[in-house]
């Protein structure tokens, strides 16, 4: 372990220094506060052992230098004293001292002292490189909260957080985004008749179709069941339409397996919204997630297998006017 | 009159290394000729301050190689300067006088040591 000897008398450094080795430290010399202070902001040195008296920077200044510094390590601070008045050791406490040894050098006492040191210093580093495992292990399971377990998409956690910034962001540039709902057609009778180990392939499947067809900065979520969330900035509806066709053709290119290995293909039904064409201006990121949910379902009604875009915003309340207005919507944005 | 230098506790303070002990020695004599010429210079200024602190450097010095008489001429130096009493110009003579008694007791503790050496 490394030692920062300071003393500006050379006899004190030679002494402590030698005893220091003795001892089985790695041990750097300074001759006042200052030059301590330059070694201690270059390198990692956690511990000090400093005299009181020393010209142009004493022990003490040097000690709430370092106290006040933002190191990432603890130092420790030893100081050399002459069995100083009660009131001085006072001060050096309040400055941030660890501990003392009496001079003349009691090289025994300094040996135990500085055990005491190590001791500290040990434990101090133990506890940083945990709190440090700890913190990455925190930032994994922050990633992993917000991913899709089965598909790799992000969740129903993430996609809110996703729409939440992506609409601030239309609110502040002034620009549209689109968001497309999934729907996968029959899913539950794929489920029911092939088992759920092909239902996991094809909704693994699908959203891997989809980000084929994505461009950079769109992001995929599978919302929940069998339902998967596109949230598209920066587009406005006629493109994020033509967008959603060509998710649909490529999904519809897929080849599954069935339980038995028999070849099948899937459909899904796509709706797709737009802030702020479909929604109006005033619209919140709900509203224009509801209008590409509603979309959807005209297409499902509809049989599925096909790509339905909301209407656009005519200044009413609501912009999209289905055919069939009894249908209510089963997904509830938080 | 005590002993010049205790040599028990250059010893100690050496760890019982004869080589560290000579160059902890040589590192002293050197280094105390100077410090000395300089407390020497402070004690015949009006700088009261700077023989306080003159003294306590040399008095720390002193205490590492066992020199006990001249580290408590130093530390009584060093009080009464601190404290404001007027330092007597003998002192200055009693300082030197000690220090060469130091330099004889040191070197005769380095021939020792050499001699354990070899």
């Amino acid at each position: 372990m490394r030692v920062l000897v300071v003393d500006d008398d050379p006899t004190t450094v030679l002494a402590v220094s030698h005893a220091l080795t003795r001892f089985g430290y790695e041990v750097q010399t300074a001759t006042n506060g200052l030059e301590a202070w330059n070694q201690l902001e270059a390198e990692e040195i956690p511990i000090v052992v400093t005299d009181f008296e020393m010209p142009i920077e004493d022990g003490l200044t040097l000690c709430k230098r370092i106290r006040a510094a933002e190191f990432r390590h603890y130092t420790y601070v030893v100081l050399l004293t002459h069995h100083e008045e009660r009131e001085t050791l006072m001060t050096a406490w309040s400055s941030g001292v660890d501990d003392f040894v009496n001079k003349p050098l009691d090289a025994a006492q300094l040996r135990v002292r500085l055990l005491v040191a190590q001791r500290i210093v040990t434990l101090e580093r133990e506890l940083r490189e945990r709190n440090s495992q700890l913190a990455r292990a925190n930032a994994g399971l922050e990633v992993l909260s917000r991913v899709d377990a089965l598909t790799g998409a992000g969740n129903r956690a993430a996609f809110h957080e996703q729409i939440e910034t992506t609409h601030a962001q239309a609110l502040r540039s002034g620009r549209s985004y689109g968001v497309v709902v999934c729907d996968l057609d029959h899913f539950k009778q794929i489920n029911d008749q092939n088992g759920h180990q092909c239902g996991d392939r094809v909704l693994t499947g699908a959203v891997a179709a989809i980000r084929n067809v994505a461009r950079r900065g769109d992001v995929v979520f599978r919302y929940g069941g069998d339902e998967i969330v596109l949230v598209v900035p920066d587009e406005e509806l006629e493109s994020a339409r033509n967008l959603t066709e060509r998710v649909c053709a490529e999904l519809g290119r897929v080849e599954f397996h069935d339980g038995e290995g028999q070849p099948f293909r899937l459909t899904a039904s796509f709706g797709v919204a737009t802030y702020p064409e479909t929604s109006g201006e005033g619209a919140d990121w709900a509203e224009v997630f509801s209008h590409a949910d509603e979309a959807m379902y005209v297409v499902k009604r509809r049989g599925g297998n096909g790509v339905h875009a909301a209407e656009l915003w005519d200044g009413g309340r609501p912009a999209y006017r289905s055919d069939d207005m009894t249908q209510q919507t089963t997904l509830t944005p938080a | 009159m005590s002993v010049s230098v205790n040599t028990m506790r250059l010893r100690e303070a050496t760890l019982e290394d004869d080589e560290f002990l000579v160059e902890l020695v040589e590192m002293f004599l050197a280094d105390a000729a100077d410090q000395l010429a300089l407390l020497e210079a402070a004690i015949n200024s009006p700088d009261q301050f700077e023989v306080s602190r003159k003294a306590h450097r040399l008095r720390g010095a002193c205490s590492n190689v066992g020199a006990e008489v001249m580290s408590q001429l130093c530390g009584e130096l060093e009080e009464q300067s601190a404290s404001g009493t007027v330092i007597e110009s003998s002192v200055g003579s009693r300082l030197r006088d000690e220090f060469v008694r130091v330099n004889t007791a040191l070197l005769e503790c380095v021939s020792d040591a050499k001699s354990r050496v070899a």
